[in-house]
């Protein structure tokens, strides 16, 4: 099969929005939609710990 | 970004700042939620409404401001968490399995509206895992097989399995599927004795 065929998972160029983002199962999805190429805004009413997520979102984004 | 999904107002102006930030909006994950457990006898009608308005007024109202763009876009993947809790009854949360199995329905409806926008909306059921939400049952020894006695897998879920199963529901390798319930349970809602 194709080798291209991989692109199809890819979310390269999308923008997602995903809620509870800060800690959890939300932000595991949030950081696994990054890896896959996306642009993620990561929403949450715990401002500490969205703010250590975001912090070390930009660790992984420069590790991408 | 900080914000209080139960405030609609917050959540127009966070929407409309992230479409004019990029043109477009194509994934929404409503993740976010709350559960607080108290005997069904004795449940306080603020924990109900406050349940209510997190687990299922919020995921609707995001729903419907972020879907003003997708049907302007003509295209857009949802995906709505849910629970085991959707399908089945558990102990002392009632107002957790009426708002997740509420939530389960939600998505059918607006797939079968928003389908005609080529907007696609799908529940993601996570099974048992090691979270906050998760810890006490965990920590309680009894707890914890009762509830490892319903898997097939031999472990309780990680976060890092949902990752793929979401990527999957988000991205084009999906495109046909809407209006569906995938869970990622290790197959507990499968097993039988």
């Amino acid at each position: 099969m194709d080798a291209n065929i991989l692109k199809l998972f890819s979310l390269k160029d999308k923008v997602a929005i995903v809620t509870g983002a800060a800690k959890g199962n939300g932000r595991a999805i949030a950081e696994g939609f990054l890896r896959a190429g996306a642009a993620v805004y990561f929403i949450d009413i715990l401002g500490k710990e969205l703010k250590k997520t975001v912090d070390q979102r930009e660790i992984l984004m420069q590790n991408i | 970004m900080i914000a209080d999904i139960t405030n609609k107002d917050e959540l127009e102006k966070i929407v409309e700042k992230i479409y004019k930030e990029n043109g477009k909006i194509d994934i929404l994950v409503n993740n976010a939620g709350i559960t607080i457990g108290e005997p069904s006898e004795s449940y306080k009608e603020e924990d109900w409404e406050k349940t209510y308005n997190v687990n299922l007024k919020a995921p609707f109202t995001l729903s419907q401001l972020v879907a003003k763009y997708m049907i302007k876009q003509r295209s857009g993947v949802i995906i709505n968490i849910i629970s085991l809790g959707a399908e089945q009854g558990f102990s002392n949360n009632p107002a957790y399995v009426a708002f997740k199995g509420g939530l389960k329905q939600l998505t059918k409806a607006l797939a079968k509206d928003w389908a005609k926008y080529n907007i696609q909306v799908n529940n993601l059921g996570p099974g048992f895992i090691k979270t906050d939400m998760t810890k006490k049952s965990w920590n309680d020894l009894s707890l914890r097989a009762e509830r490892s006695g319903r898997i097939m897998l031999d472990r309780w879920r990680e976060s890092a399995d949902l990752v793929g199963p979401a990527i999957f529901l988000a991205s084009d390798a999906s495109g046909y599927i809407t209006g569906q319930d995938l869970y990622v349970d290790g197959g507990w809602l499968a097993k039988g004795i």
